[in-house]
Order: structure tokens, then C-alpha cells, then sequence
């Protein structure tokens, strides 16, 4: 606990250090992830120096030399000028390498694992006084940023430069510009005076006469045919082994040309068969390493068209085959046969692949349209028949899908629904197809006009006083209290009324 | 005492708490510890939980356990295809008063508890699901012209079995978006089927007791909530929701191709609370990018909604959780 008595103020300084380190360590990244991006172009950087050498000393051969360097000096700043344009690089980047301080932070927060520590100790530092856990997290960071400190972190890894093969030219030509330039830079300036003398030299070497000079001029071809032919790898020994050669191209040309054609066609055609059989049977002997070679079998859509066709052109196919077996080698009739007999066996075994994949066709497009239905419909897992809503009485169902058994979903019949599902066990149909009553129900009008009738009218006076009980008369039970005040009501009515009958004899007397 | 060994009091304390509830729920379920974990910190976060495997891996066993250690009120719901909103809510019903007559009176439903059990939550019809939408995010249920409110800690700890689709009714996104975690409960590991025969088929009973109560979650929520919050990680948890929207620039190629629907703000809300309870199990006061890494996968996974080409080609909502991982990198990160 003395680590976490560190205060505040002075885990921000502590955090300075560890943004300085970072700083520092993430600019060598940069640097060095620089230098081998620019090591891959240091062949085109060799050019630089020689082109220009080459440049300065063609412009030397017409007037003074513009390269000013020796042929030594040449070669050293050629080969050193590269390297020299890749570290100027390198520096360039590590001069505008502006780091966030965040991401400094996050450096060590990374490679210490301190699961971001240092950077929100650094932004509560930054934010100013907060609430309890912001400082104790300002706190907690104190030892981690000491350790961060302490800690030498790996070295910068960075992976090693690779010259691709594709530049390795570049190394050669700027090698050949710069023994160019060199040598060019050795040859004295040209001038008139020189330009005479190369003149007389050129009139010393020339032929004296024009048969001299044909003489001269039938010589050369030899050699040159010779040097073609060393070229294509043919050292002809004798003039004469050329010619039979050719003579014997002429008459192979003559022969294949005169040939009969029907022979030819039918020797292809034999030759596909065998090589057909022969592949097979390598396949067949041959076995996994064959067939691992073999690319893998596709079956794009547009072959399928093709398989179609094919029974076509077997047909057509057959009896030129045929032909040409029989006229061409002159065979019996049995290989005849067997030839045939062989073509049917192939062509039955490409109609049955071809029915294989066309099941293997309608599978697929079943199982597609099974997904899509079930991307419809989730949560159908079989693919049974729809349940409906008929339901019988009986409380059995005949629906063809056994999951229909009242759980959920539309089914036959409901064992549970609404106010009926509180019975348990009591399978309640809702719903009952057919008549709803035996009888018949019909709502007939009469089209009748009402008629006036006659009844004598009652007198009220007539009827005289009821002789009879009339019967029991149902008390309602009221309580105690109640009883007392409807009697003590009716009593005051009874007495007012007396009173009232006394006041008015009173006054009439 | 300072404010900041305030904090360190509050935090120890949590993490105290925690270790002492996930000790008793351990007494009886077996292994599963990231299911354990996730349960508590969605439970401390303040959030609720998913639940999904296949049957008799103690799903329901867990919660019960949970509900033991934790003393809260406890309540399970059973869902059923024929279950009503009223079944869960609460209705009006008519009872009979002294004087003879009769009135209306609220008899609550199962809902109105701390936690809530709702097994088999996706047998029930969305119209019975919909009843637990007002009750998760506002903490209260409202039956007819009564609205009543809920206890703090409210949590509701549904399960779901991802087999038997036949009859269930999926849940619908407005429901999913409410669960903070969606745990994937997996099989045991074979050394843990011993200890499960020796505590299920032994003649020893297993005693679970309480070493919590709802004060004290209540205050370790809030103390979750105390916990700090870095920009960059705030900054990594809003990357990580935006990635998961098919039609954000930050969308790598598999979300954008295979996802119709991407994460709400509840995913960040999310993200950032249960990093907060990482950080505080990993003794830390601030939330890192790290801890929004941890629990990016059980927050995220039920915000996906697939579209068709993903279900064509079996594509999860894990797999595209993983991928938005890898493509969206913390604020400031260097590569090592």
C-alpha cells in the first residue's frame, strides 16, 4: 500500500516519462518501418547515380565533361548513394512523426498489460479532481507507471526487407550504366582532328574493287545460319543431313496430305476411344494418386445443356466410328462388334451419370426450395401436411399430422382454450362442422290484416271487495333498530293526524 | 478516509459480496462458470438475462439457486402456449366483502417480485411476452387504470430451450433488446459429472443460505455505477454497436452481408455496465477496453437480427460478434 501514496501530481510527471518513452520507442518504429519500405526501392535508388554519370559523360564526349567525378569516386557514390537516400528517408519520417500522448500511453497499457491504466489515470490527471473512483484509478496507476518506466520493453521487431526477385534487373542495369558511364568517362572528348582520323581509318579498311568487295560480301552467310542453328540448339555436322531432313518433312506432309480420310477420321477417332479406355484404365490402376491430381469435378450449369445434347452425337458419332474401324484397318467383324458393343456400354454409363445428376439436381433444387420454405417459416421443422381447424366431436383426430395434438399452433383439437381449458382433461371442441340443430328453421311472414274486435268495457265498481286471502306477503327481515324507527315514524303520523282531527271539531264546535 | 479509499471500500466490498454469492450458488450448480459469472454481473449491473440450452443442464436449477443466496423475493413463471397477460400481471377480480357485497380487488400476479423466473419463455404467445416488455425496462406493471410499481433489484432471468422449435414463438426483438446477457448454457466437462451424481443422487441434501439481501444489491448497483469511465473505452463500446449495424462504415464485410439489424443504444448502455462490474471484479476503479471486450459477445449476440443469407449459410450472430472484435480496434491501440 506505500505504492498507492503516491500523489496525483506526481503520477502526472511519472506519466510525462512513460509519454516520452513511448514517444521515443514509437518514433524507432516509424524509422524502421520506413527504412524497409524504402529498402525495397534501393535498387531503383542505384540507378540514380549512374544515369546521371552516364548523362554527364555523353555530354563530356561533345564538350567538357559534366560529371565531375572520377571513375573510383563514381563507383563508391554509386554504391553508396542508395543506402544514403534510405536513411535520409528514415529520417525524414522520424522528424514529422507526431505521436499522440494517448497513444504513447497505450503503448505500455499494451505491451504490459494494464488493461488501460495509463491512459485513464492520464485523462482523470487531465480532467481535473472528480469523484472517488476517478482518484482512486489516478492512484492505481502509480505503480504501473513506475514499472512502466522501470520495464526495458522488447526490441522493435520489424520484419526483414525483402528485395524481390522482380528488382534484382534494376541491380543489373544500373550496374551495366555504371561501368557505361565509367568507361564512357575513360574515352577522350570528340573532336574534329578525331573525327578525320576515324574517317581515314574507315577508307583504309574498305575493298579496292567491287569483285573484291562481292567477293568478300558471299562469305558471311555461313556463319550466320550456323549461329542460328546453334541457337535452336541444332549443330548440323553435314550440309547434306540438312536436306534429308527437309526431305523427309516434304514426304511426311505428302502422306499425311494424300491419305485416305476416312481412314484418318477413323484413326482419330479409334485413337480418342483408346486413349479414352487407356486413361481409364491408368485412372483405375492408378487409384487415390490419379485421382488426386485431377481437378476437382465441377458441375456448372451450362455443361448440364451439353449432357442433353449428348446422346445426339454419340448417335451421330457411332456409325463414322464404325466406318472408319472397318475401313481404315480392315478389322472383322467380332472387333467390330466388341468396338461397338463398347460405345453402347460407354454411352449407357454416360446416360446413367447424366440421370445421377439430374436426380442429384432435383435434389438440390428440393433442398433449396426447403430452405427457402423454412426461411418462411421457421419453425416448421417436417414438412407435414397443414393442420386445419376441423375438429369431431369424439375428440380424435384423423389429420395426417401427428403433432397436432393441441400444443400450440392450429391443430384439431384444443385441449386448452380460453374460458373450457379450465376443465382439465376435457377435450372441448370449439367448433362443430355440420347441422347445428336436427330440425329445420325457417322464419315464414303472413301477409294478414289485422281485424277490429269488439269486447265490452269493465267496470272497476263491479268487481267488489276481495273476499279472499291474498296470499303470503314476504316480510323482509329488517334489524332491531330499524323496526323501532318505522314504528316510531308511523306512531308520529298517527298522532299528528289525531291531532289535526281534534284541532278541526275544535273549530267546527 | 479519503474519497478514494472510499472507493476502495466499495469496491472491496463488491467484490466481497460477489465472491460470497457465487460460492453458494456453486454449492449447487456445477462447473458453468462463465454462466455463474454472467448471471451475477447482469444481476449486479442491473440488467436482466437470457438463458438458452438444451434441457437438464441446470438453467432452472441455477436461478432457484441464485434466488436462495440472494434472499430476494422469489417468483417463477412457468410459460405455457395458452398463458395469458393477466395470468403474469395481475388481475381485477370480484370478491366478496364483509358487509355481503362485492367489489373489484388487484390480485397481482407472479410478475411482481425481485426475481423472476420465466422458464420456457419462448412457449408462451407474444402476446403473453409483451406483458414483461414495461415490466424490464420501467420496473413497473400496469393492470388496467393501476400501475405498480416494482421492488428494486428487479431482475428477470428468462430461459429458453433451442430445440424443440415446434410450437414456440420466438422472442421478438423489443423483448431481446431488453436482456442485457444472453448466456449460451453448455454441456459439463466430464470430471464435472461427478461432482453433479455426488450433490443430485446422494442421500445429503444441499443447503443453500442467504448471504444477501435486496439493500445490499441495491447498494452494489450503485456502486457499479460509481465506477469510472474512460473516454476510450466508451469510445470502443459505441464502435462496437455501430459496427454491428449493417449499413455503418464501421461494419465489417460479414455484418454488412449477413445482418439485417444491428444493435440498439441498450447494447452500449449494456457494454459499458458490465465492464463497469469486470473492472471492479479485476480490481480496478475504471472501465477498460479490455472489460467491454469481455462481455461484448453476451450483450451482442441476441442484438443481431440475421437476415435469409445468413441463415442459408449457418452463419451465427456469434460469428459476427467475433468478426466485429477483430475489426474494430480501441481508441489509440498499437499494435504490439
Amino acid at each position: 500500500m506505500a505504492e498507492r501514496d503516491t500523489e496525483p501530481a506526481g503520477i502526472g510527471i511519472d506519466l510525462d516519462k512513460v509519454v516520452f518513452r513511448g514517444r521515443q520507442r514509437l518514433r524507432l518504429w516509424a524509422a524502421k518501418e520506413a527504412a524497409a519500405k524504402a529498402f525495397v526501392h534501393l535498387f531503383a535508388a542505384a540507378l540514380i547515380v549512374p544515369c546521371l554519370a552516364l548523362i554527364g559523360n555523353l555530354a563530356g564526349l561533345a564538350g567538357p565533361s559534366l560529371w565531375p567525378f572520377a571513375p573510383m569516386a563514381t563507383v563508391a557514390l554509386a554504391v553508396a548513394a542508395p543506402f544514403v537516400i534510405v536513411a535520409v528517408y528514415a529520417l525524414v519520417v522520424i522528424l514529422r512523426e507526431k505521436t499522440d500522448r494517448r497513444v504513447c500511453l497505450a503503448l505500455f497499457d499494451t505491451m504490459l498489460d494494464l488493461k488501460g491504466r495509463l491512459q485513464a489515470a492520464d485523462e482523470f490527471v487531465s480532467r481535473g479532481p472528480s469523484g472517488p473512483f476517478e482518484q482512486a484509478a489516478v492512484e492505481d496507476a502509480a505503480p504501473f507507471a513506475q514499472r512502466a518506466l522501470d520495464t526495458e520493453l522488447p526490441a522493435v521487431r520489424t520484419p526483414p526487407p525483402v528485395l524481390r526477385a522482380r528488382r534484382w534487373p534494376l541491380g543489373a542495369v544500373s550496374a551495366l550504366l555504371l561501368a557505361g558511364a565509367v568507361l564512357l568517362g575513360q574515352l577522350p572528348p570528340i573532336t574534329g582532328s578525331s573525327l578525320v582520323a576515324l574517317a581515314d581509318e574507315g577508307a583504309a579498311g574498305l575493298p579496292a574493287t567491287p569483285e573484291a568487295a562481292a567477293e568478300e560480301s558471299t562469305e558471311p552467310p555461313l556463319p550466320k545460319e550456323s549461329s542460328r542453328r546453334s541457337l535452336d540448339g541444332h549443330r548440323p555436322t553435314d550440309p547434306s543431313q540438312g536436306e534429308s531432313e527437309g526431305e523427309s518433312e516434304r514426304t511426311a506432309r505428302s502422306q499425311s496430305g494424300t491419305g485416305d480420310a476416312r481412314s484418318s477420321s477413323a484413326k482419330s477417332s479409334k485413337a480418342a476411344s483408346l486413349a479414352q479406355q487407356a486413361g481409364k484404365a491408368a485412372a483405375g490402376a492408378s487409384g487415390e494418386g490419379s485421382s488426386k491430381k485431377q481437378p476437382p469435378r465441377e458441375r456448372p450449369a451450362k455443361p448440364r445443356k451439353e449432357n442433353k445434347s449428348r446422346p445426339e452425337e454419340t448417335k451421330q458419332e457411332q456409325p463414322e466410328a464404325s466406318k472408319g474401324v472397318s475401313g481404315g484397318t480392315g478389322r472383322s467383324s467380332g472387333s467390330r462388334t466388341s468396338a461397338s458393343d463398347q460405345a453402347a456400354a460407354d454411352d449407357k454409363a454416360r446416360n446413367d451419370e447424366d440421370e445421377g445428376d439430374a436426380t442429384d439436381d432435383a435434389d438440390e433444387e428440393e433442398d433449396e426450395e426447403q430452405k427457402a420454405a423454412s426461411a418462411s417459416k421457421p419453425m416448421l421443422n417436417n414438412r407435414k401436411a397443414a393442420v386445419d381447424r376441423s375438429l369431431s366431436p369424439s375428440g380424435l383426430s384423423d389429420q395426417e399430422n401427428e403433432q397436432a395434438n393441441g400444443r400450440g399452433g392450429p391443430s384439431g383439437l384444443k385441449k386448452t382454450r380460453g374460458v373450457a381449458a379450465m376443465l382439465l382433461g376435457v377435450p372441448m371442441p370449439d367448433h362443430l362442422r355440420g347441422k347445428s340443430n336436427p330440425g329445420r328453421i325457417k322464419v315464414e311472414r303472413e301477409r294478414a290484416e289485422p281485424e277490429p274486435k269488439t269486447s265490452l268495457a269493465a267496470n272497476a265498481a263491479d268487481r267488489g271487495s276481495r273476499s279472499e286471502s291474498i296470499g303470503y306477503l314476504p316480510h323482509p327481515a329488517l334489524a332491531p333498530w330499524m323496526q323501532e324507527t318505522v314504528r316510531d315514524y308511523f306512531l308520529a303520523e298517527r298522532a299528528r293526524d289525531l291531532a289535526g282531527a281534534d284541532s278541526t271539531s275544535n273549530t267546527a264546535d | 478516509m479519503t474519497t478514494a479509499d472510499e472507493a476502495r471500500e466499495r469496491a472491496a466490498e463488491f467484490r466481497a459480496v460477489f465472491a460470497r454469492v457465487k460460492m453458494e450458488v456453486g454449492k449447487m450448480v456445477v462447473g458453468q462458470e462463465h454462466v455463474v459469472d454472467g448471471v451475477l454481473t447482469a444481476m449486479m449491473a442491473g440488467g436482466h438475462v437470457l438463458l438458452e440450452g438444451v434441457p437438464g443442464l441446470g438453467k432452472t436449477l441455477l436461478v432457484r439457486s441464485l434466488s436462495e443466496a440472494v434472499s430476494l423475493a422469489f417468483s417463477r413463471i412457468q410459460f405455457t402456449p395458452d398463458m395469458m397477460p393477466a395470468d403474469i400481471q395481475g388481475i381485477m377480480v370480484l370478491t366478496e366483502t364483509a358487509g355481503g357485497g362485492h367489489e373489484l380487488t388487484f390480485q397481482q400476479g407472479p410478475l411482481i417480485a425481485n426475481l423472476i423466473l420465466a422458464d420456457e419463455i419462448n412457449r408462451a404467445t407474444p402476446k403473453t411476452q409483451s406483458a414483461l416488455l414495461e415490466a424490464m425496462q420501467e420496473k413497473q406493471v400496469t393492470v388496467g387504470r393501476r400501475t405498480i410499481k416494482l421492488d428494486e433489484p428487479y431482475c428477470v432471468m428468462a430461459t429458453q430451450n433451442p430445440v424443440e422449435q415446434e410450437g414456440t414463438y420466438p422472442l421478438p426483438e423489443a423483448q431481446l433488446d431488453r436482456f442485457l446477457f444472453k448466456l449460451v448454457v453448455g454441456y459439463p466437462a466430464e470430471d464435472e459429472y461427478h461432482a453433479i451424481l455426488d450433490r443430485t443422487t446422494g442421500a445429503d441434501d444441499v443447503d443453500i443460505q442467504p448471504v444477501t439481501n435486496g439493500e445490499e444489491i441495491r447498494s452494489l448497483r450503485n456502486t457499479v455505477r460509481s465506477v469510472a469511465e474512460p473516454e476510450a473505452a466508451r469510445t470502443f463500446a459505441i464502435r462496437l454497436v455501430v459496427a454491428t449495424q449493417p449499413d455503418n462504415a464501421l461494419a465489417p464485410s460479414s455484418v454488412a452481408e449477413c445482418a439485417s439489424l444491428g444493435s440498439s443504444p441498450r447494447g452500449v448502455q449494456g457494454l459499458i455496465l458490465a465492464g463497469k462490474v469486470q473492472a471492479l471484479l479485476d480490481d480496478r476503479f475504471a472501465v477498460s477496453a479490455d472489460d467491454i471486450r469481455a462481455v461484448a459477445l453476451p450483450v451482442l449476440r441476441h442484438r443481431i437480427l440475421l437476415n435469409f443469407r445468413a441463415q442459408a449459410n449457418n452463419v451465427s450472430s456469434d460469428e459476427l460478434v467475433e468478426d466485429v472484435l477483430k475489426s474494430v480496434k480501441p481508441p489509440h491501440a498499437v499494435a504490439a
